[in-house]
């Protein structure tokens, strides 16, 4: 975040910090180890859950209060007037961002969202939340985060669909549509407004058509399970609404060959890589996109490219 | 959704009739009411509030205004639930200053719109004796904490000692990765995983940074030399006396506060039970609702009454008008005549009187019921052990308070036409004159000769329409059935001789 806000800072860009969840906190409760605190400077602009103002009175200039009921509770635009630590909360889910996005054009058009969040919140990839993604990797040696890390960067790989398979699904999706299948010809099967792991009409669907070439769209995760499902689907095309619903992460340890190939519908827009030094000997790093070594003795950053 | 019905109520009923989404008609955000639990409200207070609705609108409509835009400014109120523990603990900090004065300056405008139509003046000057203490302490469009000179040179200190420490901080940073080649940020430790010998040494050597071997890490942290601890002891010493200040400016404003508590605690209630009858009246005038007429006689009239759930999607509906008395009237006719709809109609729109809604029709004057029953023809209850009959027999036998409001369907179809027919005779007789609204429909032409019984039919293409049985013989039922049968597509045999069914009855009628 630091990184980040200081490049923008120097383009004379005006940045507002936030978070998905509750980020900022002295312990990071999953591996019970010290973490970053989130250090605004005077002039800061920041968005967080009303509770975390409390016993700052003073230290803060109050621009705007987002609250019920297009919220689950009370955040405020706030703007540091001292150098201190901020524990920073902000809404948590797909319509609460849209709408705070919106209340926050309405105050400042030319502004720079930063969104500390876990990459297992689906919405972030959603194209009205998140223009651009970085990545930071590898807070811990702990050989799980570094399997996990690696799953996540799986899909930098996935390529964009078609245009012409972007036409099919742009005609019928709808906002609550969770699959749609196409047949060889682009004529839509089946339309599923379930989470597609649960759908099991969707199955129902597929298995009949196991040795044509077909064109499955998902916005609802790819999970493990429903990967084993379609494993076999040789020929077919698989798009995800966005990388985020891909979700083999931390489940991987008996891999099956997967068969169909995956695209997918918004490409991942990322603009980097934070890492430390022991992740290049195990990683698959992608070309292209900029890896920043955060503790490289000689340069803040490097590219591979 | 701003309005709900509470658990209890979620009978299967509510998702057939269409009540939850009749709801929906009321969703206008009003961040004060937050999530408003509708409860089924006894005649005297149902009373008061009809009244209460129907004085206000015409207020409202005598002073040139419409619910519509008093709801509008309403709904700019931010909701004061969340601060109201602070309020009465005397600890309302910084953010709750603010929305309390962004609450005030909005609702005193409000005022001001309604001293047309209300009298307002403790209640302004409540708000705007509040106002001023807010003006007094907070500053910039209620931005800022509105600080004394000493504030403002504290303000200043912390950020000159910070600069100073950043600048001597960075150097220090230099200092260590040319004497050691490591770089580190302060106050961000370093975790090294594998190091060289030589590496090590020198960040032994180093007096700016500390070194920690733990079983498979090294850690480095940057050791701050005496002048900038100094620092940092002064910028804890800076932060402290700025904290004091500012506590000090949040004593005082919350006891000048403080005895003004109980007043604001009631008007905001008030505005709350306001914001909730704007939103009903606004709903009424948008969606063309009536705000239900409660008499003390015992009477039961709906003109024009509409069961939204069908009215909206068929373009031949036919609004119902009907007037009960508190006895027992027996509605008859074919069947597909709408006799079932009149029931759902009735219990659709004294269910949304009894919860304090507008109801979709012209006009409805009522005595309002006390209780609501409606039973439906079912194939009985497996659960329950009870077959059609015994499910049906099981709804006659709880008591019915008095001034209820008792609706049923096919009245003992549930069994064999002989059977049906004297439990009919037996149950209408028992109910004549008990003191409830009872509506039963039935196919038993028996119950026509029950005296003291008032007796509704189905017009054709109409609604129902009081009849002597005695003076007026119900004929032409038998031929409307059979028609009603040729809109399904039935085989073509069959179809011939109901045709020629229906000429033989018509001929007998002529």
């Amino acid at each position: 975040m630091g990184f980040v806000s200081k490049k923008f800072r120097d383009q004379g860009k005006r940045i507002l910090f936030s978070s998905v969840g509750i980020n900022g906190e002295c312990v990071d409760t999953y591996e019970g180890i010290p973490k970053p605190s989130i250090k605004l400077s005077p002039g800061d602009f920041f968005v967080t859950a009303s509770a975390h103002l409390s016993g700052n009175s003073g230290k803060f200039r109050m621009i705007q209060c987002f609250g019920p009921p297009e919220f689950s509770r009370n955040y405020c635009l706030c703007q540091a007037l001292i150098s201190q630590s901020w524990i920073l909360e902000g809404p948590n889910d797909l319509a609460s961002l849209v709408n705070l996005k919106e209340g926050l054009k309405e105050w400042e058009t030319n502004l720079i969202v930063l969104l500390d969040g876990s990459i297992d919140r689906q919405f972030l990839g959603h194209p009205k939340i998140c223009d651009y993604f970085y990545f930071s990797l590898l807070i811990t040696d702990r050989k799980e985060q570094i399997e996990k890390a690696s799953q996540l960067l799986e899909p930098i790989h996935f390529k964009a669909c078609s245009n012409e398979q972007r036409e099919w699904i742009q005609k019928i999706v709808r906002t609550q549509t969770r699959s749609l299948l196409f047949d060889e010809s682009g004529m839509l099967v089946y339309e599923g407004f379930q989470p597609p792991f649960l759908d099991s009409e969707l199955k129902s669907k597929i298995r009949p058509l196991a040795s044509n070439s077909c064109t499955l769209y998902l916005n609802g995760a790819l999970t493990h399970s429903l990967c084993n499902f379609l494993s076999p689907y040789q020929n077919w095309r698989i798009i995800l609404d966005n990388f985020t619903l891909y979700q083999r992460i931390s489940v991987t340890k008996e891999k099956r060959s997967f068969r169909p190939e995956i695209c997918l519908f918004h490409p991942l827009r990322l603009k980097g890589i934070f890492l430390r030094e022991v992740s290049f000997q195990s990683l698959d790093l992608p070309e292209k996109i900029p890896i920043h070594n955060i503790y490289r003795e000689d340069s803040d950053a490097i590219s591979i490219s | 959704m701003p309005l709900v019905f509470p658990e209890n109520a979620h009978t299967h009923l509510i998702d057939e009739l269409g009540l939850v989404d009749f709801l929906n008609k009321f969703q206008a955000p009003v961040p004060i009411l937050g999530k408003t639990l509708l409860k089924p409200l006894k005649e005297s207070d149902a009373r008061d509030h009809f009244e209460s609705l129907k004085n206000l609108d015409q207020k409202i409509h005598q002073s040139n205004l419409n619910a519509l835009k008093m709801l509008q400014f309403t709904q700019k109120l931010p909701c004061l639930d969340a601060v109201f523990t602070a309020f009465q603990n005397q600890n309302l900090e910084q953010y709750e200053l603010r929305i309390l004065a962004e609450f005030l300056s909005i609702e005193l405008h409000l005022l001001k719109l309604e001293s047309s139509f209300s009298a307002i003046d403790d209640e302004e000057s409540l708000l705007s004796t509040m106002l001023t203490i807010l003006d007094k302490t907070l500053e910039n469009g209620y931005e800022f904490i509105r600080g004394n000179e000493n504030l403002k040179l504290l303000q200043i200190r912390l950020e000159n000692i910070d600069n100073e420490f950043d600048s001597k901080i960075s150097m220090i940073e230099k200092r260590i990765f040319s004497e050691t080649g490591l770089k580190i940020a302060y106050p961000n430790p370093r975790e090294r995983i594998d190091i060289d010998d030589s590496v090590l040494e020198s960040l032994k050597d180093c007096s700016l940074v500390s070194v920690t071997e733990e079983s498979q890490r090294i850690i480095i942290e940057v050791k701050l030399p005496l002048d900038l601890e100094r620092l940092e002891q002064d910028r804890k010493q800076a932060l402290l006396e700025f904290e004091g200040e500012v506590q000090q400016i949040l004593r005082s404003v919350n006891s000048k506060f403080s005895p003004l508590v109980e007043r604001f605690e009631e008007h905001y209630s008030k505005r709350k039970a306001r914001a909730f009858e704007y939103l009903l009246l606004a709903t009424a005038q948008e969606s063309d609702l009536v705000l239900p007429q409660l008499t003390h006689d015992p009477i039961l009239e709906i003109s024009h009454g509409k069961l939204p759930i069908l009215s909206d999607r068929k373009e031949d509906y036919l609004p119902l008008d009907l007037s009960l008395e508190q006895n027992v009237q027996v509605l008859v006719g074919p069947n597909m005549t709408g006799k079932t709809t009149i029931l759902k109609t009735l219990y659709f729109l004294l269910f949304l009187t009894r919860h304090g809604l507008p109801v979709p029709a012209r006009k409805m004057r009522l005595k309002l019921p006390s209780e609501l029953f409606l039973h439906l023809p079912n194939p009985g209850d497996l659960q329950k052990n009870l077959s059609a009959l015994g499910d049906e027999l099981e709804f006659w036998a709880r008591e019915f308070p008095k001034n209820s409001l008792v609706l049923v369907d096919e009245l003992f179809q549930s069994t064999d036409p002989v059977s049906g027919a004297q439990l009919s005779k037996i149950f209408l007789e028992e109910f004549r004159n008990s003191g409830i609204f009872l509506l039963v429909t039935s196919h038993y032409s028996q119950v026509l000769k029950v005296s003291g019984l008032r007796f509704l039919r189905m017009k054709n293409y109409g609604g129902p329409v009081p009849f002597q049985p005695e003076t007026e013989p119900l004929s032409g039922i038998e031929s409307e059935v059979l028609k009603s049968t040729l809109d399904f597509q039935l085989p073509d045999r069959v179809i011939d001789r109901i045709k020629k069914r229906i000429q033989r009855l018509q001929k007998t009628e002529k």
